[in-house]
């Protein structure tokens, strides 16, 4: 045996892909022999270790071997000229030339340069990026768990370009995820989440609750899935990457890869531990000078001696002005000797509500255990994540036990299974939208009163009763609601799969999988006494629900490499089975005895129950095929046909294929050093999309008591016994390029999706047909696109690196045709204006009441509103969104942005790194509600800092003033000129009978009598004549317009600062092998182009009903009240490695 | 980073504000603001100080006794008219005063007319308050069950009928009355009364009409009288009560001669006097809104009077 000869071999050229001699080594051994066996051992450049699992494939040929344990190997060669292809996951890929060497000593580098990088796309199947014809975004599981994320979902914000997420409330709240636009006007638009192959329910449809006005969004199901356990997520976008999911995937997919024990070498113990705190800064901006009430009145606007009275019942925010040494009785005013109430001083207090919020903390602790042997890999992962919310009394709890294992029984026989058990809880979610919403009613606490002093919640004397509050008929205090109303739920679930592989031949292979997702609900809501809407004992309410999904599939592959040629065919099927159970029972009047919380305790007569169940199935069966040449031209097609039990025999067949071609240009022709990748795809697909079950023959349902009898009846809507499934047919191209040592990398993708037959709920039809609405397929929903992406790795050296990564999402969604008859899809109709689609619209147009205007272009006064004459001296409504002029509706905007753009960047220094995504969203309108209640209750500060003060003119100077200014001061808007005090502009009115210095006008003109019969315009600028009306009535209340404001913002997703020991470091702590820190923050609002303090993200207004239409709880565009504060979070990070 | 530099400016402000004020400290200070809450049960009067930067406080209760307690307990030998005097001062001696002028267990018929004893007494005169809230509109029936909630504050200027604030009722001890309808030449009253009585001729501002509320013609009476009643059944013709007829025992009654009224000119004139002080007084006034019944009435206004000084 001759000695070994250690010699260094550097090698540049005969790599894929690129990486300069000194970072990448290979050390052989050479000995001149014919066609034996090498082997070798495989380390990792980073941290010197052994790396086992690596592929290594003798090029030109389907054979091949992967990496032991120890990261050993050995393999047979043909022959001394053979050349081994070295492949992993996250390294950059070595093609090795044997050249006679028996021992091969191989380092491998990871690849920060995406090259040959793998990923996981339908089916599982993992493929080579290079070689797919369609635009798939994958993000690692570092990425994904960096920050920790109550919902998972929320890691991919600003990473993924053509994917919208939104946090429609605060934490625990339901997380929306819309790929490339709304395709569908019947369903919530999420995708489908496929984890480790198990398909698992997620709805956006989680608002429930018992209890007049109690609406609470439970979060949605996906949450349960820990950010941590994540491996890497792949978003399958359009249609073709998504063809292999059939009917589900119409909205696209999201394939989530669990941890396992895969990588190791021996057993491996991760410990981490995460804690964030949420510490609230900006809180919706409401005026905060005046004690509750309708008037503010001064002591110099009443005779002398008049003692003031803030009047307890007026819930209004413009009473009398405070800090100004004021004294008046208020409502907790305490008594004299004679036991009269006395007046105190009215002061303001300016931080009401964030006295009453407190500072969030979730806490995140997991160990995972894994370890991987020749034959057996295996881990093990427990963890608990704990949340103490913003609003009082509000928690969120999970514990996870996931594991995974695979068996490799013998050279052909693996068996594997995830098997993931967890369980989420709370003792209570606090309610949005109006009513019990613990936030909305610490804004309404009047500003002369200390919200501290609320603390203790129960009126004195009638503790247990009635709310401490200034009258317990018109408020409620916002202690009693984020105590004494509870709503708990629990979810106890289990997902999983069994799957076995079996390798027949080297070329063929086969694998049958189990995989089930299952879990129990139960939500309850407690409503203690004294709510304003529950008068008798409060509220109960309670349900249990389940739900069953099961998939068993196959699937055949083949696959053989022939010349230039490779080849590989799949064909499988699946049978998806899910089966859903619910039983609820409620009050619906109030309990017999308080704080009793039962269904025994409701009042016979005033229980509401139900129950139901519904199962449905789709077989299904598919193929897909891809052919490569020379590594320079692939092509993938695919076939599937699904058999849905929700639609009619005829129509429940329904098939759906997809091509897509990819050409790497630069393969094909010399483009030089400097291109290191040329990629030109394009793929077409169709995809379809069946229904709910029991969408198709009108059954009888209980409609309540008749004296004795129960009464059954048919809904009024006329159900589509011939339903056809919904049909999406999809084209996109794009270029990937990847240029000077892939250090400047750039994707661009466009695509088109035409969404046919949706299907249309509650089209309204003549009640003579003896229904009144109708279920139909009909329309054309036309969707466009692009995506592009532009990263860049600016800096590379030995200690530094600095990289950056850019993505634009573009999508615009038109309603290109509906059915005869019908021109509009309404999502919802709110605040006189909504969401209505006509043909032609972008799908998230809002539209308005139109406004009376002077519309004689000659007239001095063209454009003025035209206002009316008797109180309320303002604006008026012109016509109903229903009643315009087809063509000249009055569109106020759209509820989609303009654009996406998210920025990531990371920055390494030896062992530290700084990671940051910013977000943000241009473009794009929002109705708050919450403005608009506020500006009617005198309490927005918005509406306030609105007002044009005249600035000491009057009469003519007024007037002349706002006419040079008209188009600023006059025209196009909701303009009023004065001010709720003397100081802030405001004018000498009587209306109530008082003169106060509370008095506005609102500028243009109103119609008087010409004198002969006819009318002319008078006008209302200032000078005589104008008509002055208290500041507290003068708001555009009548038109949703006023409450309208820009959803632009900038969110700065995520930034965490990180340190890693090194390795010399922890080479001397014993059994630790590896401890990382890092400090991080989420989510903190940089920037909103409406400055009212309420986030733009959240503009959904969460129901309980779906509308009838819209097939989805939540108004998107719209919120009311979905107020938790804007926080700067403080999270610290550790890992431990074992 | 600009978070930072509006940290840093504003650390920077506060520490200048900080080291001003206590620069400032020995400079000016603002004289005490000075006022006076006072109720009175009996002859108790219960005075509570309404002071800022007082440190100091000394009272004169008008009746040669004093005090220098911040809220005094004080209870007058004899009924009567008095005046109070509070002088507040602070740390530097800087003094203000406020004086209140007190009632004190006084009948009904003095509050209702004032001291005729005053050096120019020409009667007591009210309007009906505007600034004053817990109106109610009620059925006429015995517990004038409410049909709304609590009137607002100058409600009836919100429904365009601000002029009836306007006008004013003056009461004399020797049993005159002087009706004032200011330049309207109108009073607040009844639309269906109106309408009725009118056939809607009299009607001169119909803003209220929705709630069966107006503002019609009225030439007030010259030489009119009122009546006042302690202590009365008073009988109300009324639809809500059976027979027809809704007595209310022990209320204390105002009435008037001729045509004349107080605030809501309808069928009805008489009033029931629910609560009387020196400064205000609470009527309850009856409406006749329903035409089939008419005049029976059907709904009543409890509104609050105030007085003019």
């Amino acid at each position: 045996m001759p000695a070994l000869l250690a010699t260094a071999l550097l090698i540049g050229t005969s790599m894929t892909g690129s990486a300069t001699p000194d970072q990448i080594g290979l050390q052989g051994n050479s000995e001149a022999q014919q066609g034996l066996s090498v082997s070798g051992k495989v380390t990792s450049a980073t941290d010197k270790t052994s790396m086992p699992g690596v592929s290594i494939q003798l090029k030109g040929t389907t054979k091949g071997t992967v990496t032991n344990g120890d990261g050993g190997f050995t393999v047979e060669v043909s022959g001394n000229n053979a050349t081994l292809i070295f492949s992993f996951i996250g390294y950059k890929t070595l093609e090795v030339p044997v050249n006679g060497q028996k021992v091969l000593n191989v380092v491998l580098s990871e690849s920060a340069l995406a090259v040959d990088e793998v990923v996981v796309t339908a089916l599982g199947i993992s493929r080579k990026e290079k070689s797919l014809g369609f635009a798939v975004a994958k993000v690692s599981g570092d990425d994904m768990s960096r920050v920790v994320q109550e919902n998972a979902i929320n890691g991919l914000a600003g990473k993924v370009a053509g994917v919208q997420i939104n946090s429609t409330g605060g934490t625990g709240s339901s997380v929306s995820m819309v790929i490339r636009g709304a395709t569908s006007l019947s369903n919530d638009n999420q995708p489908l989440f496929v984890v480790d192959g198990v398909p698992i329910s997620n709805t956006l449809n989680n608002v429930s609750g018992f209890g007049s006005d109690n609406k609470v969004d439970y979060g949605n199901a996906i949450s349960d899935v820990n950010s941590n356990d994540i491996e890497s997520v792949s978003v399958l976008k359009g249609a073709s990457a998504a063809a292999l999911y059939g009917s589900r995937a119409g909205n696209g997919v999201v394939l989530i890869t669990t941890k396992s024990g895969k990588k190791n070498k021996g057993v491996k113990i991760d410990v981490t531990s995460n804690t964030v705190f949420d510490n609230p800064y900006k809180f919706w901006d409401i005026s905060k000078k005046f004690a509750s009430g309708f008037l503010p009145y001064t002591p110099e606007d009443l005779p002398p001696g008049t003692t003031l009275v803030v009047p307890p019942s007026q819930a209004s925010g413009d009473g009398i002005p405070l800090d100004r040494g004021y004294f008046a009785v208020q409502w907790n005013s305490p008594k004299d000797a004679n036991g009269v109430q006395i007046p105190t001083l009215l002061v303001s207090h300016p931080n009401n509500v964030k006295n009453f919020v407190r500072t969030g903390v979730t806490s995140s602790n997991e160990v995972a255990i894994s370890n991987h042997t020749d034959a057996f890999n295996y881990r093990i992962g427990v963890s608990n994540m704990t949340n103490h919310g913003v609003v009082p009394n509000s928690d969120l709890f999970r514990n996870n036990l996931t594991t995974s294992a695979t068996i490799k029984a013998n050279d052909h026989i693996t068996i594997s299974s995830n098997i993931n058990i967890n369980k989420s809880w709370s003792n209570n979610r606090p309610s949005s939208n109006r009513g019990t919403n613990p936030m909305q009613w610490a804004y309404h606490v009047p500003q002369n009163t200390d919200i501290r002093e609320l603390r203790n919640y129960w009126a004195p004397g009638k503790e247990g009763k009635v709310q401490n509050v200034p009258d317990p008929e018109q408020f409620n205090n916002p202690y009693f609601l984020a105590y004494e109303v509870n709503n708990s739920y629990t979810r106890d679930r289990i997902y999983g799969n069994l799957k076995a592989d079996w390798q027949i031949t080297k070329e063929l292979s086969f694998f049958v999988r189990y995989a089930l997702d299952q879990f129990n609900e139960v939500r309850e809501s407690k409503i203690g006494p004294g709510y304003t809407d529950e008068p008798n004992n409060g509220a109960y309410g309670i349900s249990e629900s389940k739900s069953y999904q099961r998939n068993t599939d196959f699937l055949a592959t083949y696959a053989k490499q022939v010349e230039d040629f490779s080849l590989s065919f799949s064909a499988g099927g699946n049978s998806l089975y899910t089966m859903g159970s619910g039983i609820s029972n409620s009050s619906t009047s109030g309990l017999v005895i308080p704080n009793v919380f039962n269904v025994g305790n409701i009042k016979n007569g005033t229980l509401s129950y139900g129950s139901g169940w519904s199962q449905k199935a789709i077989y299904s069966v598919y193929s897909v095929a891809n052919l490569g040449w020379k590594d320079r031209i692939y092509l993938d097609l695919t076939a599937r046909n699904d058999w849905s039990s929700t639609l009619p025999k005829a129509n429940q067949s329904y098939f759906y294929p997809s091509a897509s071609l990819s050409f790497l240009v630069d393969k094909m022709m010399n483009m030089g050093d400097n291109v290191s990748l040329f990629k030109v795809r394009g793929g077409v697909a169709k995809v379809g999309n069946d229904t709910d079950p029991y969408q198709l023959i009108n059954t009888y349902g209980n409609a309540g008591q008749w004296g004795s009898a129960i009464r059954l009846a048919k809904s009024g809507t006329l159900l589509a016994p011939n339903l056809k499934p919904e049909e999406a047919t999809s084209v996109e191209g794009g270029i990937d390029l990847g240029l000077f040592h892939n250090r400047l990398r750039f994707e661009g993708t466009f695509y088109k999706a035409d969404n046919r037959n949706q299907i249309l709920r509650n089209i309204p039809i003549a009640s003579s047909t003896g229904s009144d609405a109708i279920n139909i397929n009909a329309g054309l929903l036309e969707s466009r696109g692009w995506e592009l992406s532009l990263g860049g790795t600016p800096i590379k050296t030995k200690d530094w690196s600095w990289d950056i990564n850019a993505n634009l999402t573009r999508n615009r969604t038109r309603v290109k045709s509906i059915a005869p008859g019908i021109e509009a899809i309404k999502f919802w109709e709110q605040a006189n204006g909504g969401a209505w689609s006509y043909i032609g619209d972008e799908v998230g147009a809002i539209y308005d009441a139109s406004m009376l205007t002077v519309q004689d272009k000659n007239s001095p006064y063209y454009g003025y509103p035209i206002i009316a004459s008797q109180p309320d001296y303002e604006w008026q409504r012109d016509k109903q969104i229903q009643d315009q002029t087809p063509g000249e509706r009055n569109r106020i905007g759209n509820y989609n942005p303009r654009f996406i753009l998210g920025v990531n960047s990371s920055i390494t220094y030896r062992s530290f790194a700084l990671n940051f995504t910013f977000d943000w969203r241009c473009g794009g309108q929002f109705i708050s509600q919450t403005e608009r209640y506020g500006r009617d209750d005198g309490y927005s500060g918005s509406w306030l800092k609105s007002m044009i003060n005249p600035g000491g003119r009057t009469g003519k100077d007024l007037r002349d003033w706002l006419v040079a200014n008209q188009d600023k001061l006059i025209r196009n808007g909701f303009h009023v000129v004065g001010g709720p005090t003397k100081e802030l502009g405001g004018f000498r009115e009587n209306l109530t009978g008082t003169y106060l210095n509370d008095g506005v006008f609102v500028p243009g003109v109103y119609e008087v009598s010409d004198g002969h019969g006819g009318t002319t315009y008078k006008e209302n600028l200032g000078d005589a004549g104008t008509l002055f009306q208290p500041y507290a009535i003068s708001n555009g209340w009548d038109f949703a317009k006023d409450a309208m404001f820009d959803a632009d913002f900038v969110k700065l997703r995520e930034v965490s600062f990180s340190y890693k020991l090194p390795a010399n470091i922890i080479s001397r702590m014993g059994a630790v092998k590896g401890l990382s820190i890092s400090l991080y923050s989420r989510n903190i609002m940089l920037w909103t182009k409406a400055k009212i303090g309420v986030d733009p993200e959240r503009a959904f207004q969460a129901e309980q009903s779906t509308g009838g239409k819209r097939g989805v709880q939540f108004m998107q565009g719209i919120e009311r009240y979905n107020l938790d504060p804007w926080v700067i979070p403080v999270g610290v990070k550790f890992d431990l490695t074992f | 980073m600009r978070k930072q530099l509006i940290l840093f400016c504003f650390t920077f402000t506060i520490g200048m504000l900080l080291f001003q004020s206590c620069k400032k400290e020995s400079a000016t200070t603002e004289p005490p603001q000075v006022g006076v809450f006072f109720s009175i049960v009996g002859k108790q009067a219960a005075f509570t100080a309404l002071t800022l930067r007082a440190t100091s406080w000394s009272w004169d209760f008008g009746d040669g006794t004093t005090s220098i307690e911040k809220n005094p307990v004080h209870i007058y030998k004899d009924g009567g008219y008095y005046t109070a005097i509070l002088i507040g001062k602070n740390a530097q001696g800087e003094s203000a005063s406020y004086t209140a002028n007190l009632a004190v267990a006084l009948t009904p018929y003095a509050l209702l007319t004032g001291d005729h004893t005053a050096p120019g007494y020409k009667g007591k005169t009210w309007k009906l308050s505007s600034t004053i809230s817990g109106g109610l509109y009620t059925q006429a029936d015995a517990n004038f069950s409410l049909v709304a909630d609590p009137l607002g504050a100058g409600i009836f200027g919100n429904l365009g009928l601000g002029e009836v604030y306007d006008d004013t009722y003056t009461f004399s001890f020797d049993g005159g009355y002087i009706h004032d309808v200011k330049a309207d030449g109108a009073s607040f009253g009844g639309y269906v009364y109106e309408l009725i009585t009118t056939g809607g001729a009299g009607i001169v501002n119909s803003n209220g009409s929705d709630y069966g509320l107006c503002t019609g013609k009225y030439t007030p009476e010259a030489g009119a009288k009122f009546t006042f009643v302690e202590k009365e059944n008073f009988a109300v013709p009324s639809t809500c009560a059976e027979g027809g007829v809704v007595t209310y025992p022990n209320v204390s009654t105002l009435d008037f001669s001729g045509t004349e009224f107080i605030g809501f000119m309808d069928h009805q004139r008489k009033v029931i006097v629910q609560e009387i002080t020196d400064s205000s007084m609470k009527l309850v006034m009856f409406i006749a809104a329903d035409p089939d019944n008419f005049p029976k009435n059907n709904l009543a206004l409890i509104l609050s009077f105030e007085v003019v000084k």
